[in-house]
């Protein structure tokens, strides 16, 4: 805890169906021209995924042996998992990274590196501080790549290839929540890959601020995600995917800035919200959003959309998904044991 | 030229209608009991669980469950999480075993710094937990948490191996003098959510979160309600001005390490008291504050130790095993524990001087 106290932590939330927050570094510079430099490397650092046992692959484990078997591949591949992660310090922000090179580039995410060029402290898990530099970004998946200053060689993982990441992957998540601690060796988490999508992966690894950055593998110890940002479930935990770095590698290694957030084109309601047996509890209403505005309220229990029964949070969110800004839900809300009917006219702005 | 016009836009909405329902075709998403701890992943585990899940109760308050409960006796000593269940008015306790049976039950011992609490029940012949005393279980190994059923509650892997679980609070970074109304700052620093906002000496702090400050230890103690990364509204004096403004409020340095606060009051969906344990190791199982208390297990099925607490969208944190053998002879004698040492000084530390 000892750098902890004054580091701002970054992992943009996604105020689900709402606009992206980020909670991130200090007030970002317009960014200097980036320095010329050699490059060593043209092409991402990516392997093809080897053959991997069917214990690793079946949807579900067939018995305890299968357990038992990603169990022992857990434990052969996370200390080095654990050597390649990093923790950053950025200006007053933190944020985690992952080595990807014997010769120390790190990838990370566009909202903790900010901008090309900056001084960044990167700390390796065997208790070495660092100096490097950010180079490029891309702000519209939050991928970023940084350079530790030195020769190496530095412990690494190299990337996936993007059409090996699937859903049901068993995968790792390794970070620093809350921030770099130096008596506290990068957090572990299980999960599996709910969903790939071009713009991001979705697990259910819990993250939280300060994990932004960190890596994300699958088990054969290779890096399939980046950590970028969180909803209010549990299982909303997102991911840069690697195709962000892979298709613009050349232009990370530039210092080049690229990239910009879509706004305003995703269908917006405005809420956070938890599973329930009949639909989904609201934990959340964003003030200024359209649920806001029609008066739904924290603790309200949705039971049904546009006249349909739904189950989960999930199911709520893909059928907002299917409409356009501008239309009109109907929501079924059961309020301290009575109905009552609220229509939203959904908003413009960023999905996750 | 406007029919022109009318045609490319009449093309573009059947492109964008047929990628729409093209979108719509292929499930996308993993099904919700193939996630880690869904019910088709928890169902691998059911061998694992089958003897251990016999030897979890649900600890009862007044009827209502609010912990899990590990039976460490098989004449009726049950082992649960302090808190959950001190302070609830004197409500009555009660053990639910896995076969539906109910037992009344008292407490005997309490730890107050491990925030373990040992109940006994009027019941003999009760099967109890296994332990894995040799070692405590390495970073990355799946684990289950026991509930009194046929499933495991959840499911997760160890995170961090285990180390003295700090109690955090947030950290605003002021130091302050009472004053009549208020709390006075005396000094702001640099780099903190109290410097970030431009708070300076001599400013007058009169309303934190809603609540009035008539004196410094007021202004502590709300401090202390928020966590490191929440926001904390003030209304704040400066001359003759008053305004409203916002704090983010930072991470505590190693001042607070040994402070811990036993607090007897419930709340949300983290555990109320989520800090100040002197030994204990994180996992990334999703819990509720209500599953803590009961026994941790390992794919042999053995207790490596108890859920006991909550602590964080990606933490929850166990007692080794090794810790709770030694402890439970203790507590079955009732013997009283030291209460934690709380050496709290003013709200803040002095500053931490940095390396770069």
């Amino acid at each position: 805890m000892r750098h902890g106290w004054f580091t701002v932590l970054a992992l943009a939330v996604t105020v689900v169906f709402g606009p992206a927050v980020m909670i991130a570094a200090d007030p970002v510079s317009p960014p200097p021209p980036p320095v010329a430099r050699d490059l060593p490397v043209v092409k991402a650092p990516v392997v093809t995924r080897p053959m991997q046992p069917a214990a690793f692959t079946r949807s579900v484990p067939r018995d305890v042996s299968d357990l038992l078997a990603i169990q022992k591949r857990v434990g052969e591949i996370v200390k080095d998992l654990s050597k390649a992660t990093v923790g950053l310090r950025i200006g007053n922000g933190a944020g985690s990274g992952v080595i990807v090179s014997a010769d120390g580039y790190v990838l990370s995410a566009a909202h903790v590196t900010g901008a090309p060029n900056r001084r960044v402290v990167v700390f390796l898990s065997d208790g070495r501080t660092l100096r490097g530099r950010t180079l490029g970004l891309n702000r519209a998946l939050d991928a970023s790549v940084l350079k530790i200053e030195g020769k190496g060689p530095f412990p690494f993982r190299q990337l996936a290839r993007p059409q090996d990441v699937r859903n049901g992957d068993w995968c790792l998540a390794l970070g620093h929540p809350g921030g770099y601690q130096r008596t506290r060796p990068p957090v572990v988490r299980l999960g599996r890959v709910i969903r790939t999508e071009s713009g991001f992966v979705q697990t259910d690894c819990t993250l939280v601020g300060g994990d932004s950055g960190g890596p994300l593998f699958d088990l054969a110890g290779n890096v399939i995600g980046i950590h970028s940002r969180i909803g209010a479930p549990t299982t909303w935990n997102f991911h840069v995917p690697v195709r962000a770095y892979t298709e613009s590698w050349a232009q990370f290694l530039d210092g080049k800035a690229f990239g910009r957030p879509s706004r305003g084109r995703k269908p917006v309601l405005g809420i956070n919200g938890v599973d329930h047996d009949k639909g989904c509890t609201v934990t959340d209403v964003n003030p200024n959003m359209p649920a806001a505005k029609a008066g739904v309220k924290t603790g309200d229990l949705i039971v049904g959309i546009d006249g349909r029964d739904f189950q989960g949070f999930d199911s709520l969110f893909d059928h907002v998904q299917k409409k356009n800004p501008g239309d009109k839900l109907k929501l079924s809300i059961r309020r301290k044991g009575k109905p009552v009917e609220i229509t939203v006219t959904l908003a413009g702005g960023r999905g996750p | 030229m406007s029919r022109v016009v009318s045609w490319y836009a009449k093309l573009l909405t059947v492109v964008l209608a047929s990628v729409l329902v093209a979108e719509a075709a292929a499930p996308r998403r993993l099904p919700r009991d193939l996630y880690k701890s869904g019910a088709a992943i928890r169902n691998a585990f059911r061998p694992i669980v089958e003897s251990p899940n016999r030897a979890t109760v649900a600890v009862l308050v007044d009827g209502r469950q609010k912990a899990l409960g590990a039976i460490v006796a098989a004449d009726g000593w049950v082992l649960t999480k302090a808190s959950q269940i001190n302070g609830i008015n004197g409500g009555a306790i009660s053990c639910q075993l896995q076969d539906g049976t109910k037992h009344s039950a008292r407490q005997v011992g309490f730890h107050p710094e491990h925030d373990l609490a040992m109940l006994k029940l009027d019941a003999t012949g009760l099967p109890v937990v296994e332990w894995q005393t040799d070692e405590d279980p390495s970073v990355g190994s799946l684990l289950a948490t026991c509930g009194p059923n046929e499933l495991p509650v959840a499911v997760g892997v160890v995170s961090i191996h285990r180390r003295r679980i700090p109690h955090l609070f947030g950290f605003l970074g002021i130091g302050f003098e009472d004053i009549a109304g208020g709390a006075r700052i005396s000094r702001v620093m640099p780099n903190s959510g109290a410097s970030r906002i431009g708070l300076k000496a001599g400013d007058v702090i009169l309303r934190v979160a809603g609540t009035a400050i008539p004196r410094g230890e007021v202004l502590r103690n709300q401090i202390r309600k928020f966590r490191p990364g929440e926001i904390l509204p003030m209304r704040v004096r400066r001359g003759k001005v008053e305004f409203d403004t916002n704090a983010r409020l930072g991470s505590p340095a190693q001042h607070i390490q040994d402070r811990s606060i036993f607090m007897n009051k419930l709340g949300g969906q983290l555990s109320f008291r989520r800090g100040g344990f002197p030994n204990a190791f994180a996992h990334d199982t999703v819990l509720k504050p209500e599953q803590c208390g009961g026994p941790l297990v390992n794919l042999q099925g053995r207790a490596v130790g108890i859920n006991i607490a909550r602590e964080g969208r990606t933490e929850s944190h166990a007692i080794p095993a090794q810790v709770i053998i030694g402890l439970l002879d203790d507590l079955k004698s009732g013997r009283e524990f030291a209460a934690p040492a709380n050496k709290l000084g003013s709200v803040d530390p002095p500053a931490v001087p940095l390396p770069h």
